[in-house]
């Protein structure tokens, strides 16, 4: 008993901290979304009315979740396939691997500073450093940020660059991988690609599945670099849903609508989570059968 | 049981320690209450004040320096400032703090928010009450009236003067052959303004984005032509479609003639235009703007930069000039030195070290004896107080807080990026609107009731 009272000291910073500042916001959010709670105005009971809004009077909302649907399906499988390819390179026994496994997750780090964006847009400008390097393969130059049709993969690059906390966990994957698997393909003659995707990939399917829930989740809230980089624009190609919110929350100050849009993104991602965590007993391997 | 124990065990421990946390604030709330009284700047009590402003660089400084110029001869009082670049980011935190209690002592809040801050209550100072403390005799009594005064109170003190005006780039608009003179209409604008680009394809006449369009085009065009506010107090639209089809087609000629530069270049800067590598470049006939950005923009204005009004419709019924206040600068209701606040403000408004200091990094400033002091010490941009000069004369209709509500804002500006980029016609973008403005202003009126 009195080890439990220990323990429960040593906890309360947390248990205090989780209720005050997330547990707490989390239901005021709920209770918020059913108001009109604005930061200029009366405050008062209106029922279902933002989340009828948001459905039937805002066309901000379905061009939000447009572009977050199109930035998601983009920048997610290819910042996985990004990230696999760099920790399996960084897996090979190679002079000065661990310096190589270090630079290679300094950009995850940077990733998400306001400086970092503001290079991008000097970088991808109409006159910027890439359609300079480009013009010498004579491409002509892109509009990479300025035009409506482009921007947004423009930002999704910006995202696979932070590949680097999928890659840890792909390495740390790899490295679990018995290389017994390996010697026996050789022994039988496999070739490499074919002992990549019948021992490497299979193998890797827990890590991959964790890294796609992870991914999925922080590329649907990803504010930043649209804030940053693009303001949302051209037109709206870059009006992601986390910049809806923003500007709903703290420019109109439509907080009670604000948190209805944070709810629905909610309830959004937590129903993809769930159809991806039904899937996965079809694709994801577990040596030991799944039985933790 | 054992587990019900545990429960028990982390609610009283939870409890105990929100009840410390809420005891400890309450005591400090004392603190500063009781010790608020008594007479700081001439005593050794111990003053802390917060400012805070947004701006550039030459403001901020300026700022400080007017800080430490009262911090050094006050030395018990110490001011921090809390600076911020970007206006709207600043607009977003403040109100933040407004809703929370924790805005600073001293805010500098721009023209168009006073009114939407004045009807919410007192959440700032009237400083009628300090009339001892704050000379108000050098501002020009009317211009007060008109923007500070609320319900008899005085809620903020001006800090600079300011007006929309065209400022360009003379020697470059010289050699393209443009002829400008203060008394043109949109029309010539665009004549006028499209040899630049005839001239030497790299060059545009008008460097501007689509908030740009919006403010200063497209609202004063449309005000232009109607005379009335772009939103009445009652909450109506004070135009109609074919006015603002108008405005938009506008906005479409300044692209299809090449007074600007193509949207998906200049998109990039759409925050910050004076940050366009062109506009660094000098390859901008120059800018619609506040007359207050002047130094802002000008690097990009060559040797010879020069101002004039901007354009008015012919048969106008409003010049849409707008002369306002650059800023106000206002006391924070819940701040607990209200009085050591006013003294500050009556240091950095009518002390002639302040004045110095500050110079027309907030446009002309807002009393004469600054204006006097710093044009006798050649501080202030001659073309600062020519910009004022110029518009003051021509002054049209100022427009009330509900027509530069952010949200009929964002609207607008969504829609003339369509425009920008040719996705929609003036007469399609006049009906989108008029039907968004409309629901806006429901849900407003909704609110408000």
């Amino acid at each position: 008993m009195k080890d439990d009272l220990r323990a429960l000291l040593y906890l309360s910073p947390w248990v205090l901290g989780f209720l005050v500042f997330q547990f707490y916001p989390l239901i005021a959010s709920l209770g918020y979304s059913f108001t009109n709670l604005n930061l200029m105005g009366t405050t008062r009971f209106i029922g279902f009315k933002n989340y009828i809004t948001m459905f039937t009077r805002d066309p901000d909302f379905y061009q939000s979740l447009k572009v977050t649907a199109v930035y998601v399906l983009f920048s997610v499988p290819f910042k996985l396939i990004f990230a696999l390819f760099v920790a399996v390179l960084l897996n090979m026994k190679i002079r000065g691997v661990n310096f190589f496994r270090t630079i290679y997750y300094i950009p995850s780090i940077l990733g998400g500073s306001v400086a970092v964006s503001i290079l991008w847009r000097i970088l991808f400008a109409k006159d910027g450093i890439v359609n300079r390097a480009i013009a010498y393969l004579h491409i002509p130059a892109v509009d990479w940020l300025g035009s409506p049709n482009i921007a947004i993969y423009t930002l999704g690059l910006i995202i696979v660059w932070q590949f680097g906390s999928p890659m840890v966990l792909f390495l740390a994957g790899l490295k679990q991988i018995p290389s017994s698997f390996y010697e026996a393909a050789l022994v039988d003659g496999a070739s490499r690609p074919r002992m990549f995707f019948f021992i490497t990939l299979p193998m890797l399917t827990p890590i991959l599945f964790f890294n796609l829930i992870m991914q999925m989740i922080s590329a649907f809230q990803e504010f930043t670099s649209a804030f940053v980089v693009t303001n949302g624009g051209p037109m709206k190609s870059t009006y992601l849903y986390g910049m809806k919110l923003y500007s709903e929350g703290f420019s109109h100050f439509n907080m009670g609508y604000a948190s209805a849009l944070s709810w629905v993104l909610f309830i959004i991602i937590f129903i993809l989570t769930i159809v991806i965590f039904k899937t996965s007993n079809n694709w994801v391997y577990y040596e030991d059968g799944g039985n933790m | 049981m054992r587990k019900r124990k545990i429960v028990r065990a982390i609610i009283y421990l939870c409890s105990a320690l929100l009840l410390a946390g809420v005891l400890s604030s309450c005591s400090s709330n004392q603190k500063n209450s009781s010790s608020s009284s008594g007479d700081a700047s001439s005593s050794n009590r111990k003053v802390n004040l917060r400012f805070s402003w947004w701006g550039g660089d030459d403001r901020n400084q300026a700022t400080l320096d007017a800080i430490k110029k009262y911090t050094d001869k006050y030395p018990n009082v110490s001011i921090s400032g809390e600076y911020t670049g970007d206006m709207g980011g600043y607009r977003d935190k403040l109100a933040t703090q407004i809703a929370s209690g924790s805005a600073p002592d001293l805010i500098q809040v721009d023209v168009t928010w006073l009114p939407g801050y004045a009807q919410k209550g007192d959440i700032f100072a009237d400083m009628t009450k300090y009339k001892d403390i704050i000379d108000t005799s050098s501002f020009d009594q009317n211009f007060i009236n008109q923007f500070s005064m609320f319900d008899n109170k005085l809620l903020g003190l001006p800090l600079g003067i300011n007006a929309v005006t065209f400022m360009y780039n003379s020697e470059l608009l010289k050699s393209a052959g443009v002829n400008i003179t203060d008394n043109w209409d949109w029309d010539t604008f665009i004549t006028e303004g499209k040899k630049v680009h005839q001239a030497n394809s790299s060059e545009y006449f008008l460097n501007i984005n689509s908030q740009g369009l919006f403010e200063n085009v497209w609202s004063n065009y449309v005000r232009q032509l109607t005379g009335e506010k772009l939103v009445s107090d009652d909450y109506v639209i004070g135009f109609n479609k074919q006015q603002a089809s108008q405005g938009f087609a506008l906005i479409k000629r300044f692209y299809d003639e090449n007074i600007v530069q193509p949207a998906e270049e200049a998109t990039v800067y759409d925050k910050q235009i004076q940050q366009n590598p062109k506009w660094v470049a000098q390859q901008f006939g120059g800018a619609l703007n506040y007359g207050s950005n002047l130094t802002l923009f000008k690097s990009g204005l060559g040797a010879a930069p020069a101002t004039a009004n901007i354009p008015v419709v012919q048969g106008a019924k409003n010049t849409s000039i707008i002369v306002r206040p650059q800023s106000f600068i206002v006391i924070n209701n819940k701040s607990p030195e209200k009085e050591e606040s006013a003294k500050f403000i009556n240091f950095l408004l009518n002390d002639k070290n302040s004045q110095l200091a500050l110079k027309d990094t907030r446009s002309v400033p807002p009393t004469q004896t600054a204006r006097t002091a710093l044009e006798e010490a050649k501080l202030i941009d001659p073309l600062s107080v020519a910009i004022v000069n110029q518009a003051l004369p021509k002054q049209g209709l100022a427009d009330n807080n509900l027509s530069t509500n952010q949200q009929l804002n964002d609207a607008a500006v969504s829609i003339i990026q369509e425009i920008q980029f040719g996705k929609t016609t003036p007469d399609q973008a006049a009906d989108q609107l008029l039907s968004q403005w409309k629901d806006i202003l429901r849900e407003l009126k909704d609110n408000q009731q």
